[in-house]
């Protein structure tokens, strides 16, 4: 069993591999097309900076790749557990935060350009998907605030759980909404400079693919989470570590009956969210990175 | 509508603000009640101070080319393109008279400034400025 689960985390692995490669690939050419001339006229900046480094997501990501290995040779669900959320979690969240602050720093080198662009009309999610799915989005996260407080209040689930629930609502619905209105209100002059300049499809891809990203995962949650609800009201739970961790913390004892085993629960969710990366990997952006545009001095990235 | 800067150029850059949304408004690429970026978030765009946006949205206000409403942030005005003509005809005639007074005090005759001003109108005609 926890061969097969290694397997669903090396799956999981590879993806969160990719997609911070391919992130740290569009915010290297975002950081470049700051001032194009400049560049230009400072050919051995572009030659040290051109390529995003990778060597320290490699360097993070095989220390992981040995742990989950080491964990389904001995058998360990308990190291293969703490390994994903240590490992993936921390270890690769630590490296995209290095990633990010390494290409402030860089783009701060770069002198502004003389000749700068913005977009004078405020966009909104809807300028970057359907607003039937925006509304759907939202609204998904509203629905399931209420669910929450309606099973609370009518003691569907414990305090404990209440909690629980909240808790990790905020931090991934807050995260993902956080991350769209970034994304549509800060990126706005670096995009429109890549689409002015040097990579008219990449600009406009890359903002409509992140938005287009964060809200199918919006809508993701909250279906898993109301069905998790819909268990947790007939007291059932999936069990994990980290909800026994929870249930510690806020000294109540645990109230529900395992639904299935948590090493199944991580291989249908794996599953699950396979096709989500699989469709982002194979989109448009990705193959817009990958082969790059025409007429540009980063072209060659 | 984009808006764009040029530090290189003449023309001062909360003046340049100023032109393209006056324009905008008169070519009607904004439209009354179009909401416009904060003074933060468009200095924020251009990489300006703050200072010179909001230079440039008070030059527009008084011409009541903008509405700012406090947290209701800012809007073309609802009288806009009616008031886009008479700011534009302000504006050149407060230019035109400084420049005026500029070469009078220069010792260039009226006469001498007429006739080269109609001279350069002579031959703008018929040409397309940018």
């Amino acid at each position: 069993m926890n061969s097969i689960i290694a397997l669903s985390y090396l799956l999981m692995l590879g993806v969160l591999v990719h997609f911070i490669k391919t992130s740290h690939i569009i915010m290297r050419k975002l950081t470049l097309s700051r001032n194009t001339a400049w560049l230009q006229d400072n050919p051995e900046f572009l030659q040290k900076h051109h390529k995003a480094p990778m060597w320290p997501l490699y360097l993070s990501a095989t220390p992981i790749f040995g742990m989950i290995v080491f964990g389904a040779i001995v058998d360990s669900y308990s190291v293969l557990f703490w390994t994903r959320l240590a490992g993936m979690g921390g270890v690769l969240g630590v490296v995209c935060t290095i990633y990010g602050l390494y290409e402030k720093q860089l783009l701060d080198k770069i002198p502004p350009s003389t000749e700068r662009y913005a977009s004078l009309l405020p966009k909104t999610i809807a300028d970057y998907t359907s607003k039937k799915v925006a509304r759907f989005a939202y609204g998904s996260i509203a629905l399931l605030a209420v669910a929450y407080i309606a099973s609370f209040l009518l003691k569907g689930i414990t305090p404990a759980t209440f909690a629980g629930n909240i808790v990790m609502m905020l931090l991934i619905d807050g995260g993902c909404i956080l991350s769209i209105r970034h994304i549509i209100r800060e990126r706005i002059p670096a995009a429109g400079r890549m689409q002015k300049g040097q990579h008219p499809d990449l600009g406009k891809l890359y903002k409509i693919t992140y938005i287009q990203l964060m809200t199918l995962v919006l809508i993701f949650y909250s279906v898993l989470a109301l069905t998790e609800l819909i268990f947790e009201c007939q007291g059932y739970m999936i069990p994990s570590p980290l909800a026994d961790w929870w249930f510690t913390l806020l000294k109540e004892p645990h109230p529900l009956q395992p639904l299935v085993p948590q090493a199944y629960w991580d291989i249908v969710v794996t599953l699950v969210l396979l096709p989500l990366f699989l469709m982002l990997t194979n989109s448009k952006l990705v193959k817009a990175v990958k082969t790059g545009t025409t007429g540009s001095v980063t072209n060659d990235l | 509508m984009d808006i764009h800067i040029n530090e290189a150029s003449s023309i001062p850059v909360y003046e340049q603000i100023v032109i393209q949304i006056v324009a905008g408004v008169r070519e009607k690429r904004l439209a009354i009640g179009d909401a416009l970026p904060t003074i933060r978030q468009l200095a924020h765009d251009l990489e300006l101070t703050t200072v010179t946006v909001s230079r440039a949205y008070q030059i527009l206000e008084r011409g009541r080319i903008i509405t700012t409403g406090g947290r209701r942030g800012t809007h073309i005005h609802e009288q806009a393109i009616d008031n886009a003509g008479r700011f534009l005809r302000e504006q050149t005639e407060t230019l035109v008279r400084e420049f005026i007074h500029t070469q009078l005090k220069y010792g260039i005759s009226i006469d001498e400034l007429s006739s080269t001003i109609a001279h350069i109108i002579s031959d703008l005609k018929g040409t397309t400025v940018s």
